[in-house]
């Protein structure tokens, strides 16, 4: 009889039912909090054009330096790409956006200062990127901001912070679970892993099953999460998009990836730790 | 040094009851011994004295030169996988099939799937529960029971066998199958058998060594 079916072989089908219902309950959430994060990451990506860090030269600074700065700005890690506002570019826009004639400013001199304008590689990292350009010697005043942005950061913020609280508290809940169950069911096979004790199997030998049992109701749990996981997102995206067609929404073919991999080693390594931590508690109740 | 040992055992259980009182015992390999006393003489307390299932509260406890009773915890399944034991209340599990509860000894050690089928067939003839392999074993009446768990004290040929009460709720002639088997088994393969009993008749019945033990002391050895 091989270990993988001596773990199913006179198991109580509640206890497994119940180990793999609450591992899938947690992948099925999971799966969501991944959707909702990569659909986030979806529309920064595609937002950030629309979001970028003014930073402006002080008075009096020669082309040459000025392009200089650029080059230099251009190396920093969070950049992803610079566009030099010249003095009568700013004014052209000014102009512009009033609508208005050049004469209508009188003007003698041109007031617009020149200025760089840097969009980050990552729409979050905004802040930190106008706090490097600050330290440039040569910008006079550097910000970033407009209501989007911060309420876009602030969302992206609470969203992580709130989905990271919330995807652990569901993996301590889970984890106790498929504990619990695997006690229960550890508990229900006392008489045999007496018998075996007797006839000289190894901890190693007793505990396998069980940690079979969790890593089978781990892969299990996740792997039917998955698919449910699937096929919702597929209608749910077939919706959103023909409900909110201007939104950028994540492709489908998109998600398959990283909902596979994430169900199934954090299902099955949900499963083997709560076996585990189940084989532990009661090895050590049996010693007292 | 005799192949099994006791060596001043004293065993007091934390209620007080004296179980075993300066118990000196040397067996020799391949012996055939009743361990013969009456209902609370410490048949059973010397029993699991050797398969560590009890600690002595004082005394040693020597198999082969190994001391036992003061084995470490993790050498314990090396001690009890070269042991064959007929429980007295024979520990099978009984949602098991006959089959299932015979080959468990052969699991622990690892024994190939084929040939632990072929051993399975020669005990199951050996204990005339050929026609039960597959029956669950709470479906066997009690004597089939006992034969099976005596089946699966040797299926993997241990060196020590030890049979606690073995006949213990069986008609005559179906102890006597019993023990027979076992007598046989220990002149085939030289293996050391103790068998605890309180049944007279048995006694008289087999050339074997007699070690006599009341309330907790050994009278005759």
């Amino acid at each position: 009889m091989s270990k993988s079916k001596e773990a199913f072989y006179h198991r109580g089908t509640s206890y497994l039912v119940m180990g793999f219902l609450s591992v899938f309950f947690t992948q099925l959430l999971l799966n969501l909090f991944i959707f909702g994060y990569l659909e986030l990451e979806q529309m920064g990506g595609v937002w950030q054009s629309s979001f970028t860090v003014q930073a402006f030269f002080r008075e009096n600074l020669s082309p040459e330096v000025i392009e200089k700065v650029k080059e230099e700005v251009e190396t920093l890690p969070l950049v992803g790409d610079t566009r030099l506002i010249s003095s009568e570019e700013a004014k052209s826009r000014f102009l512009n956006y009033f609508n208005l004639q050049e004469k209508d400013l009188g003007l003698e001199e041109n007031p617009f200062p020149p200025s760089l304008e840097v969009r980050a590689r990552r729409v979050e990292e905004l802040p930190l990127l106008a706090q490097e350009l600050e330290k440039i010697e040569e910008f006079e005043e550097v910000f970033y901001g407009g209501e989007n942005t911060e309420a876009l950061l602030r969302f992206y913020h609470f969203f992580l912070i709130a989905g990271g609280i919330l995807l652990l508290a569901l993996f301590v809940f889970s984890l106790l679970v498929v504990t619990a169950v695997t006690k229960a069911s550890i508990q229900a096979r006392q008489i045999e892993i007496e018998v075996w004790n007797l006839m000289g199997a190894t901890k190693r030998f007793i505990r396998a099953p069980f940690i079979y049992q969790g890593i089978m109701e781990g892969l299990g749990g996740g792997a039917v999460a998955l698919v449910v996981s699937l096929v919702f997102f597929h209608f749910l995206l077939d919706f959103l998009r023909t409900s909110f067609p201007f939104f950028f929404w994540i492709s489908w073919e998109e998600l398959v990836l990283p909902l596979g991999v994430v169900s199934i080693l954090m299902s099955s390594f949900l499963g083997f730790l709560g076996a585990i931590l189940a084989c532990n508690s009661m090895e050590e109740e049996s010693a007292k | 040094m005799g192949f099994l040992e006791f060596k001043r055992v004293y065993k007091v259980y934390p209620v007080g009851v004296k179980a075993l009182d300066n118990v000196n015992l040397s067996l020799e390999k391949g012996e055939f011994v009743f361990l013969w006393g009456a209902t609370g003489a410490g048949k059973t307390t010397l029993m699991k004295l050797i398969t560590r299932e009890e600690l002595p509260t004082s005394g040693e406890v020597w198999l082969e030169r190994c001391k036992i009773s003061s084995l470490e915890e993790r050498y314990l399944p090396v001690l009890r996988r070269n042991l064959g034991v007929v429980f007295q209340d024979l520990k099978l599990v009984p949602h098991w099939t006959v089959y299932e509860n015979l080959i468990s000894p052969l699991l622990v050690l690892g024994v190939k799937r084929r040939y632990a089928h072929r051993l399975a067939g020669e005990i199951l003839e050996l204990v005339h529960l050929q026609d039960k392999k597959y029956l669950k074993t709470e479906w066997l009446s009690g004597g089939e029971k006992q034969k099976l768990c005596l089946g699966r004290a040797l299926i993997h040929r241990p060196y020590l066998v030890l049979a606690d009460e073995p006949t213990g709720n069986l008609d005559s002639a179906t102890a006597l199958e019993v023990v027979g088997t076992l007598f046989e088994f220990s002149k085939k393969s030289e293996a050391t058998v103790i068998v605890a009993t309180h049944s007279e008749d048995l006694v008289n019945r087999f050339p074997a060594r007699l070690v006599v033990l009341d309330k907790g002391k050994i009278i005759q050895s």
